[in-house]
């Protein structure tokens, strides 16, 4: 498999080969993220196609960091708009929606997230914010919001009891909503 | 898709720095490249063994900050001990000591030379690099700023004793400067000033251990007069605080309690947050750094100190005002147990999770009558007496767990501060301590950390002997616990992971069977093709043996969901489950399925929190058309 570096070399010449090369190093991945939401084999793959599509049309000129979060992060988005249109008029019971009420207790921003640079802004303030909770409770705060897994998941894979689950992200959604209140971006 | 501002929140977090997505990647996704890092960790650790050429990545983690670093392969550079950077050349990391696979942390390629390469107190090789050009200093990887440091600062070649590591965090001294430098975020904390040396008398405070808070213990020592006095400080890193411990003087004339019973120490280590002390004289005593007292004696008197100790810290009560309690989560469990007059009532457990309660969670119980309608399934409960709903509130870590025991008592499972595990019983109308299990034996964590165990499930036999079933953090296997009434506590089996990959053995529930020989253990199902033979199996109280279930027996459960029927096992071995919008009852021992009634189709039922009570069955459920997240709760007798 090849390196980042030389993955993006392929973007940069405009070579196929770069896709290829993406698919073999990061398919799973990708298809993990989008299926994790969808829940449908056939729609996760639909998205990881349009990833590379994205990928392709994007580099360059942008040149990511680390790929495999860029990548991940047009997964997400793909997968998310597609959720929304297969949900748009009935009330689903699927994670994002879960996540979505979860997330009610902190997402009364003060900021006009609409805005690029405010939005910037508050993503990195809940970086920052996560990078100061112990790697335990960030990993789930960012496997249950990013990845949007199930709290089931997310027990079995941090081998905790859902109850735990629940109780430490309901803790770190009052601490953001604090942390966010006190950066005045609540 | 409703919920605008929810929404927004979404594809902000969607914008989170890359580092931590990388890092949160569930296993499913991580697999292939863990393995691959490790391949590479390995080669380069094998490298700087042998004392081959060492390489460098050239992506530099210039500033403490480790927002370019991690594991993602830029352009590669080779540094070679005269300081030059080669071209790209084959990436190789130092990876030593690095916690688990595949964190291995890149070094800068800048001028720099490998100053002091020692074991620390773990056994674990840690590397410490000065870099000239950039005076800073990199421990196993990680930089420590140079603002933090001056070029003056000695590195202590080659002296194990000023370093002090785990899987997760490196303590390393610098002169009268103490470092704490997180392993997976590169985080340092400094502490300056807390560290002495006497060189009169050639005395060094030194590092003698971490908890598993990862705090930091200080040996001081220091000559006032010709007394020797000694001090433990703990550099607390949550809290960013400096406290000590006053250990006493020492004179050959006038020897205090103290020091007349330790002698000189030879070394220290950490159990849980008790450091032990070895003495020369090959007594051990342990120091409680909580209870700032010494413990002299055997297991059992330390063992029995620390049960008094948590006795008199649990028997405080909580005032907590409980505005409506059907308003908390949708985690309540309701019991039906005898109030303190023995008459039968309600009982409601729920986790209070107030915001700013931080991580403690307040298991309040509402006591009162139930007023429900005899027509099934369409009522719900109200918790009530005549002073409105009242509560008995017992403040637990998070992560404690809640189970029912026979005669309707509660039982509380927390993972005490202390790093016990603590059980409280609720039992006609009180909450009394009913007993800790020494860390050591079973050391827990409340912090979540990787070497704590979790509480899955306890069962109660007549004769009041509790069992539970626990699951170790290190993530490799299980075990059910005996715990008579009396004590002490014994293993009564271990449950290995299987060796199939993925495979974990986690035992959900246990149950006592009416036969009252056998327990029977519930086992998750999930991704593990193996673990069908042993959705259910029994386990003999006295010999621990364990027996899936036969075959036949097998088959009739194979087809139904297998996570539903685990989690739904009741004290008594029997599984309630709703399938369909029926709930059935299936007795394990005598395998046979009944169909209790029907449910009202338009409900979503809870799989998890379904309770049998006697002939009466609790559980949740919620309107599929109702938007909010209250849950109602029937009831059926």
């Amino acid at each position: 498999m090849l390196y980042d570096s030389e993955i993006l070399d392929l973007y940069v010449k405009r070579s196929e080969q770069a896709v290829t090369e993406t698919a073999k190093k990061y398919e799973r991945y990708c298809h993990s993220i989008a299926y994790g939401i969808l829940s449908s084999y056939e729609e996760a793959e639909e998205c990881v196609n349009d990833t590379y599509l994205n990928a392709w049309n994007a580099i360059p000129p942008h040149m990511p960091e680390r790929l495999s979060a860029f990548l991940g992060k047009i997964t997400r988005n793909l997968a998310i708009k597609v959720y929304e249109k297969k949900h748009a008029a009935k009330r689903g019971k699927g994670q994002i929606q879960l996540a979505l009420s979860e997330l009610a207790e902190c997402s009364d921003l003060k900021s006009d997230v609409e805005d690029e640079s405010n939005r910037r802004l508050v993503a990195e303030a809940i970086s920052s914010f996560l990078k100061e909770q112990k790697e335990e409770k960030y990993k789930i705060f960012v496997q249950r919001y990013w990845y949007l897994l199930s709290i089931k998941q997310i027990a079995h894979e941090n081998e905790l009891k859902e109850s735990q689950v629940k109780s430490l992200l309901f803790n770190m959604r009052a601490d953001l909503k604090k942390f966010l209140e006190k950066e005045d971006l609540y | 898709m409703k919920n605008d501002k929810e929404k927004k929140m979404l594809d902000i977090i969607g914008d989170i720095d890359d580092e931590l997505i990388e890092r949160s990647k569930p296993s499913g996704i991580r697999k292939s490249r863990v393995i691959w890092t490790s391949i590479i960790s390995s080669a380069a650790l094998l490298a700087l063994v042998f004392g081959l050429q060492y390489r460098f990545i050239a992506k530099p983690l210039m500033d403490g900050k480790n927002n370019e670093s991690a594991v993602s392969n830029q352009t590669a550079a080779e540094y070679t001990d005269d300081g030059s950077v080669s071209e790209k050349s084959e990436i190789g990391y130092l990876n030593t000591g690095i916690k688990g696979q595949g964190n291995a942390y890149p070094f800068d390629a800048y001028n720099g030379k490998v100053y002091s390469n020692v074991t620390d107190q773990n056994g674990v090789l840690t590397l410490l690099v000065k870099v000239d050009g950039l005076d800073s200093y990199y421990v196993s990887g990680l930089p420590i700023n140079k603002e933090d440091f001056s070029a003056a600062d000695d590195i202590p070649y080659g002296r194990n004793e000023q370093i002090f590591s785990d899987e997760d965090y490196i303590a390393v001294r610098l002169n009268e400067k103490l470092a704490l430098v997180n392993r997976d975020t590169s985080d340092v904390k400094i502490w300056a000033g807390v560290l002495n040396t006497d060189t009169e008398h050639e005395l060094n405070d030194r590092i003698i251990g971490m908890d598993i808070s990862h705090n930091i213990y200080v040996l001081a020592s220091e000559y006032i007069g010709d007394n020797l006095s000694r001090k433990i400080i703990k550099l607390d890193t949550e809290l960013n605080t400096v406290s000590e411990f006053d250990m006493g003087t020492y004179s050959e004339d006038e020897p205090t309690s103290v020091f007349d019973r330790i002698g000189t120490f030879s070394s220290l280590s950490t159990e849980g947050s008790i450091i032990l002390i070895e003495c020369i004289n090959g007594e051990t005593v342990r120091y409680d750094i909580r209870t700032e007292e010494f413990v002299f004696s055997e297991e059992e008197d330390i063992l029995n100190s620390y049960i008094e100790y948590l006795s008199g810290h649990f028997d405080r009560k909580v005032d907590a005002e409980i505005d409506d309690p059907h308003t908390y989560y949708c985690d309540s469990i309701i019991f039906h147990v005898k109030d303190e007059n023995g008459e039968d009532t309600i009982l409601e457990v729920y986790d209070n999770h107030e915001p700013g309660s931080g991580d403690k969670l307040h298991y309040c119980v509402a006591l009162g009558d139930i007023s429900y309608s005899t027509s099934a399934m369409n009522s719900s409960i109200t918790v009530s007496d005549e002073n409105g709903s009242t509560a008995v509130p017992l403040e637990k870590s998070s992560g404690s767990e809640v189970f029912m025991v026979s005669d309707g008592d509660i039982l509380v499972a927390e993972c005490a501060g202390t790093g016990f595990i603590e059980f409280t019983r609720y039992s006609y109308g009180t909450w009394k301590n009913a007993g800790s299990v020494i860390p050591g034996k079973l050391p827990c964590d409340s912090s979540l950390a990787d070497d704590h165990i979790s509480v899955f499930s306890v069962a109660e036999d007549s004769e009041g002997t509790l069992y539970f079933a626990v699951r170790f953090e290190d993530h490799r296997h299980s075990a059910v616990y005996k715990f008579p009434k009396n004590g002490p506590v014994s293993l009564l089996t271990d449950i290995p992971d299987s060796s199939y990959e993925d495979c974990t053995t986690t035992p959900q529930k246990i149950a006592v069977i009416p036969d009252n020989n056998r327990l029977i253990c519930s086992f998750p199902a999930q991704d593990c093709p193996v673990y069908r033979d042993y959705v259910f199996a029994y386990i003999d109280k006295s010999t621990g043996e364990m027996t899936p279930l036969r075959n036949d027996e097998y088959d009739m459960l194979k087809s139904w969901n297998p996570d539903v029927l685990s989690v739904s096992l009741q004290g008594d071995g029997t599984v309630v489950y709703i399938e369909d919008s029926v709930l059935y009852e299936l007795d394990l021992v005598n395998m046979e399925k009944k169909m209790i009634t029907e449910c009202p189709s338009s409900e979503e039922y809870s799989i998890e929190n379904i309770i049998k009570d006697g002939d009466t069955y609790y559980f949740d459920s919620q309107p599929s058309d109702d938007d909010s997240d209250i849950c109602i709760r029937y009831i059926k007798k």
